[in-house]
């Protein structure tokens, strides 16, 4: 009995033993996991996807596909695998394979239709040599973010990418189907904070492709009520407003521009061609005179807009 | 003796070895600051050694050490002042080895160029938050009330003379630099002295009957086939020449007072005396300013989207669909001009440096030269310590003129170009490894605030970088004008390939200097466009590929942005990728470019290097 007392004993210490070599182990691989995620999202952080594809193509394997972090580290690893250099069909494959994965497993709407975004982006562009690109797949992936109930914002965004494959084909009809899109976008979805982007991307398209100057600046001024994307080039589109309305017979109209421009953006290089638009439409028009806004000058003023 | 000599040969080879050893464990232990690897010292890299700059730099870094807040943390700052020629290098060799400075000023050239956001910390996020030490209790006494509010109260980025400007990178859509110094754009540098004793030379020459022939050479004359002289004889001309120190206000009266400098150098019989000092250095090339103002002319037809400015492929590609050519007037002129411009400097100016220029200057012996507001503090410095107080001189700083009605060219130059978009300068980065990051961000706020960014560029002769900092007297001529036509919309060869950037560069400063003739400028540089490899033909290919890998770029940030939006519901990096994607659809993969040559070229396929 004594023995048998002594050998249970024995046995509960071995398995209690083996117990918490088990838990170390899996404690310590735990750890080395996390440290490997830490550090490839870190990597990420500092745009270096060489190093954050390693680390986290390494991880991702291992980890659980119902744990809460496995869609948001699998991303970052598609992400990572994507953008590393030098672009390769491995690389392109891995990271195709991992947003594939988040599509298929993950639970969060948004995050899918984010991977359906940047899955369609892969197909959209070459990224290594004989890279062939796929816009009827792309499309597909854009037209599934559309059809889901994904935020506005990321709608938002696969439209304007699905736009674009029809901006691509370089084809009169492929024009018309973006503007379709994007004008559909603008009408359905008036609270978007991308609409100012969808507006401005239209009006380019109008003018560069279609040379509609009237119709271009229809779409920047709603891109100028809701606020251009870009800050720093604001004053551009505002003199560019400004030359639609002149090319579309609105002389009047474009004097409003150049006035904004002279008065809002002293930092502008074209602050005194505004100038000198509002002075030559008075010269036309003696009766109907503008007032002349006075040229201010940043560095006298102390401002930097 | 011979064994003796060994063993101290043996006992110097063992000692350098242990002083070595020793200083390599010293430095690996330390990080290389000298200090325990726990001690917070902000190294600075730059290459600003221009003078006095290192002085105020260090001036601005005492203050800053003399903080209670900083003196209890044991915070040191050092800068590192660097050549130039070893900038790129130093800073190449430290990024990738991970023992680069705290801080250190932008350069484009930097291997961190295309690797910005890897080495260096976006600094978006203090900017858009104020300045702590523009606090009302840091400002200057008798500050307006007014602006005084302003600078308190506004963002760091909007107490920045340029909004910061001059560290915005234009790829990522983001601030990298804090720029603590304006440079001031090129000006013409007049020697007063000289300026007094020509104006009376002309004044003299003037009234005589007749007048010598090489004024009546300059008086314009129109009646013929081709227009001679340059500027009229008139009441404007009479007025300018009856006020001794007011330099050229117009291209003509520039012209004759270049010319009145070379005859009155030979009427004193001092050789040695050039109007204009120049040297290799481009920024002494007074030619430059005029050639945007020429080229300008050929602007509209060939920009791209309407104020994206003219590049060098739209430069070529306008050349190319015969919107401009080498016959047109614009340019022929533009080198008619630059001919007559080099007969003023020094002969074989090519052969000069830039040392060798300011000195010419400094020391009487060219009546202006040419250069930015980088130069005025050597410049003054030099003109005013010559040894004998009779050589000494005040330089006065004037934009190069442009002509004014009735004169030669007034129908080419109308305007100046504008500097209201300028950029501040000196811009520093904190290296995302910095172990005292936020103390190195805490720096840049301090020298960065009014009153310290007065008294630093008040110390190294440089214009502000900080809205409210007073501009010393003597800079205020460097002051950006905001008047004049954006320097964009002018066609240019500088940003185009490298073959055609270096045959236009090497071949128009042989046109100037009038090495080769016109004639063979335009053929070599027709043979250099119409090159199937190096030409037009081969842009297209290379430009096609650098939009690809731009949109690389972008398409890295994009996904990068994508992510951080929605782990952090950030709207800041929401706005950012709104940006980003807007760039992205409109250069994406070339798109743009592959209409542009559909438009152009509609019945042929994109050229490749296959076909």
């Amino acid at each position: 009995m004594k023995h048998l007392k002594t050998g249970l004993a024995f046995l509960a210490a071995a398995y209690l033993g083996i117990l918490v070599g088990c838990d170390q182990g899996e404690h310590s691989k735990h750890s080395e996991n996390q440290k490997l995620v830490d550090e490839g999202l870190e990597a990420l952080k500092y745009y270096d996807y060489n190093l954050a594809g390693n680390k986290l193509s390494k991880v991702q394997p291992n980890l659980d596909k119902g744990s809460d972090s496995w869609d948001r580290i699998t991303f970052a690893a598609a992400i990572a695998a994507w953008h590393s250099s030098p672009p390769s069909a491995h690389n392109i494959e891995l990271a195709s394979s991992f947003f594939q994965q988040v599509i298929d497993h993950a639970s969060d709407a948004q995050i899918i239709a984010l991977a359906k975004i940047s899955l369609g982006r892969i197909y959209e562009v070459s990224d290594y040599r004989t890279d062939e690109v796929d816009l009827p797949k792309a499309q597909s992936l854009y037209r599934e973010v559309l059809s889901s109930e994904s935020s506005n914002d990321l709608v938002s965004e696969a439209t304007l990418r699905l736009a674009q494959t029809y901006v691509q084909t370089l084809t009169q009809e492929g024009l018309t189907r973006a503007i379709s899109i994007l004008g559909n976008h603008l009408e359905s979805y008036p609270n978007s904070n991308w609409r100012s982007v969808v507006a401005q991307y239209l009006g380019d398209i109008y003018y560069e492709r279609l040379n509609d100057p009237k119709n271009a600046l229809n779409y920047y001024q709603i891109a100028l009520e809701e606020g251009f994307a870009n800050k720093t080039k604001e004053h551009i589109y505002i003199w560019r407003m400004a030359e639609f309305a002149k090319r579309s017979d609105q002389a009047l109209l474009s004097t409003v521009y150049s006035t904004k421009l002279v008065e809002e953006y002293p930092r502008s290089q074209y602050g005194w061609f505004a100038l000198n638009n509002i002075r030559r439409y008075n010269e036309a028009n003696p009766d109907d005179s503008v007032p002349l806004p006075e040229m201010r000058n940043a560095f006298l003023e102390g401002v930097g807009q | 003796m011979k064994n003796r000599l060994n063993y101290v040969a043996i006992s110097l080879l063992v000692f350098a070895y242990l002083l070595s050893a020793g200083r390599f464990l010293r430095i690996s232990l330390t990080g290389g600051d000298g200090e325990d690897a726990d001690s917070k010292v902000i190294r600075i890299a730059h290459w600003q050694l221009e003078p006095g700059y290192r002085e105020a730099l260090d001036w601005a870094m005492s203050e800053y050490m003399k903080l209670p807040k900083v003196q209890e943390a044991g915070i040191r700052v050092e800068q590192v002042p660097i050549n130039q020629r070893i900038y790129n290098q130093f800073m190449n060799v430290h990024l990738i080895s991970g023992t680069a400075p705290d801080i250190a000023a932008r350069n484009s050239q930097v291997i961190a160029s295309g690797n910005t956001a890897r080495f260096y910390s976006a600094m978006d996020s203090y900017i858009s938050q104020p300045n702590p030490y523009n606090a009302q209790k840091f400002l200057a006494d008798g500050l307006d009330p007014a602006l005084a509010e302003y600078l308190s109260a506004s963002s760091w980025q909007d107490t920045a003379v340029d909004g910061m400007r001059g560290g915005y990178d234009e790829i990522l859509d983001g601030y990298y630099g804090i720029p603590v110094s304006t440079l001031g754009n090129g000006r013409i540098y007049y020697n007063d002295h000289i300026l007094k004793l020509v104006k009376a030379f002309i004044k003299e020459q003037i009234q005589q009957s007749p007048q010598p022939d090489w004024l009546t050479k300059l008086w314009i004359d129109r009646s013929g086939d081709k227009v001679k002289g340059y500027l009229p004889d008139n009441q404007r001309l009479r007025e300018w020449l009856a006020l001794p120190r007011i330099p050229p206000e117009t291209l003509g009266q520039f012209i004759l007072y270049c010319s009145a400098v070379k005859v009155y150098g030979k009427a004193i019989n001092d050789p040695y005396l050039v109007p204009i000092s120049v040297g290799n250095y481009g920024g002494n090339n007074l030619c430059f300013a005029y050639e945007p103002i020429f080229l300008s002319n050929f602007s509209e037809g060939i920009e791209g989207p309407i104020g994206s400015g003219v590049d060098g492929f739209e430069t070529a590609y306008g050349w190319s669909t015969e919107r401009w050519s080498f016959d047109d007037e614009p340019i022929r002129e533009y080198i008619n001009l630059t001919q007559l411009l080099t007969s003023f400097y020094p002969e074989g100016f090519l052969g000069l440096d830039r040392e060798q220029a300011m000195r010419r200057f400094i020391l009487g012996k060219a009546a202006m030269i040419s250069s930015g507001g980088w130069d005025a503090a050597s410049i003054f410095m030099g003109a005013q310590n010559r040894d004998d107080p009779d050589d000494r001189f005040e330089p006065i700083i004037r934009r190069a003129p442009i002509p004014a009605e009735g004169e030669r060219w007034a129908k080419l130059l109308p305007y100046q170009t504008s500097e209201a978009s300028f950029l501040s300068g000196v811009a520093l980065s904190v290296n995302n490894t910095s172990k005292n990051f936020d103390w190195a961000v805490d720096f840049l706020q301090f020298v960065t605030s009014q009153p310290i960014n007065e008294e630093l560029n008040r110390r190294s002769g440089w214009l502000p970088a900080t809205g409210g900092a007073e501009t010393i007297e003597k800079m205020k001529a460097f002051i950006p004008q905001s008047e004049g036509f954006p320097r964009s919309m002018s066609i240019s060869f500088g940003g185009a390939t490298a073959a055609m950037r270096r045959e236009w560069v090497s071949q128009s400063l042989l046109a100037m200097a009038g090495d080769i003739t016109y004639e063979d400028f335009k053929s070599r540089m027709v043979a250099i466009l119409n090159d199937p490899i190096r030409g037009m033909r081969g842009y297209w290919i290379s430009k096609l590929t650098a939009i690809k890998d731009q949109s690389r770029a972008l398409d890295r940030m994009v996904s990068t942005l994508e992510y951080r939006a929605y782990l952090n519901d950030d709207q800041k990096s929401e706005t950012k990728l709104q940006s980003l994607v807007y760039k992205s659809l409109n250069e994406d993969e070339g798109v743009q470019l592959e209409w542009l040559w559909k438009d152009t070229y509609p019945n042929e396929s994109y050229p490749t290097n296959n076909n």
